[in-house]
């Protein structure tokens, strides 16, 4: 009816009729290139991995994607690097239930993702990857208890600024252990709000709130139990 | 000639002319009608006019362009919306290297996927990404095989046992 009321003169048809046609051809693109939650969940089904492990697997990386802390397309790319990789089947199924446990544990899986990829175009194995994924998982989960401890929450804050703080945190941490320096040095505190000040993603209350909260004893905790992993 | 006789030579002549030519007024106001109802087709004349006909704007044409653009764009999502997701920056990955043949950047930001910085006569290697607010880690690939630090980061971290480069991009573009 209301198409119908709508009077087109006839370059006002043959533009709409052309811009219909390149409508369709974007949606259809669309339909055809973005992978959905479907798709994933296909891609696990026909993985070369336990059936325990499929469910672990699917459940984490739906949850993740219905989270907002994954996209489908994103899930559905990094999945398919670490089927197509090649590398040892048991190691493969090692890696991405760790992930998916992480993110069934309500817990940001960014850096493990990234160490993920990144090892796989260093052209390192699995198991070694496997490893990175593990250590610093308990090192994400270390913090997020402390966060948590904090009264530092999604529900206080948004999900993508605690999520981004907790991998700051993380990060800070894992990097300073790694590059040999001591846990207690008294430096932990100030390199983690330096970073969280410059990562765009914390807001300013967030940052205060870790501010005042944080402790370089605290921070000292997780890095000497990062220290007897490594 | 008198003025008498120029009028009656002239009313004869075009008397005469009219009459020569009434064969071509009979149904000239049917043929008229027909002609609107059917205009000519401008394909003939100039066949490009099928593709890219005369267009008057018009409020239908525009609404409709409009809305598709908008439409396809938003379901497409092939280019980043203001309203949902977050503000982009255009970071500059910068390097002097006079001595590559190729120089590439790969990084968290990019899954880690080599993407080819360009020369300029100086031997400076430069590639301009768009990036939201956060922390990336990278390294350049030169000539295809070695993986090296940047010396403008903003930290340095180790993965793996090797030097990543660190850039920090806050809402206002880079932080350094």
């Amino acid at each position: 009816m209301i198409l119908r009321s709508i009077r087109l003169d006839r370059a006002g048809k043959y533009w709409g009729t052309l811009c219909a046609i390149c409508l369709a051809v974007a949606v259809a693109t669309t339909l055809v290139w973005a992978a959905t939650e479907q798709d994933v969940e296909n891609l696990i089904d026909s993985m070369s991995i336990s059936n325990a492990g499929k469910v672990t697997v699917k459940n984490g990386f739906l949850q993740g994607i219905q989270a907002g802390r994954l996209s489908a397309d994103g899930a559905f790319d990094f999945l398919q690097r670490v089927a197509t990789s090649g590398a040892d089947l048991a190691d493969r199924e090692t890696v991405l239930v760790s992930i998916a446990s992480t993110l069934l544990a309500d817990i940001p899986v960014d850096m493990l993702v990234n160490k993920v990829v990144e090892g796989l175009a260093r052209g390192l194995a699995m198991d070694v990857i496997a490893e990175e994924v593990a250590e610093r998982r308990q090192t994400l989960t270390e913090v997020r208890t402390l966060l948590t401890q904090k009264g530092i929450s999604a529900a206080k804050f948004s999900q993508t600024g605690v999520d981004a703080a907790t991998t700051d945190i993380a990060t800070v941490l894992e990097n300073h252990v790694r590059s040999g320096q001591s846990p207690s040095g008294g430096t932990l505190l100030d390199q983690t709000l330096t970073t969280l000040d410059r990562d765009g993603r914390v807001s300013d209350g967030l940052f205060q709130s870790l501010s005042n909260s944080l402790s370089e004893g605290e921070l000292a905790g997780i890095a000497n139990n990062i220290a007897s992993r490594i | 000639m008198d003025d008498k006789q120029l009028e009656t030579l002239l009313k004869d002549s075009l008397q005469h002319s009219v009459g020569a030519q009434a064969h071509v007024l009979d149904g000239l106001e049917n043929r008229v009608l027909e002609k609107l109802d059917h205009p000519v087709t401008e394909t003939a004349a100039r066949p490009w006019a099928l593709w890219f006909p005369r267009v008057k704007l018009t409020f239908a044409f525009a609404g409709t362009a409009l809305a598709a653009l908008l439409i396809g764009v938003f379901i497409g999502g092939y280019f980043p919306m203001p309203f949902n997701t977050p503000a982009y920056q255009g970071v500059t990955f910068i390097v002097a290297m006079p001595e590559a043949n190729q120089v590439a950047v790969v990084g968290d930001f990019n899954g880690w996927q080599p993407a080819s910085l360009s020369r300029d006569s100086n031997g400076i290697w430069s590639l301009k990404v768009d990036l939201s607010p956060g922390r990336y880690e990278y390294a350049f690939v030169v000539d295809g095989v070695a993986w090296r630090p940047d010396p403008r980061a903003d930290e340095y971290v180790k993965s793996y046992g090797f030097t990543n480069s660190v850039k920090y991009v806050n809402a206002e573009g880079e932080t350094s």
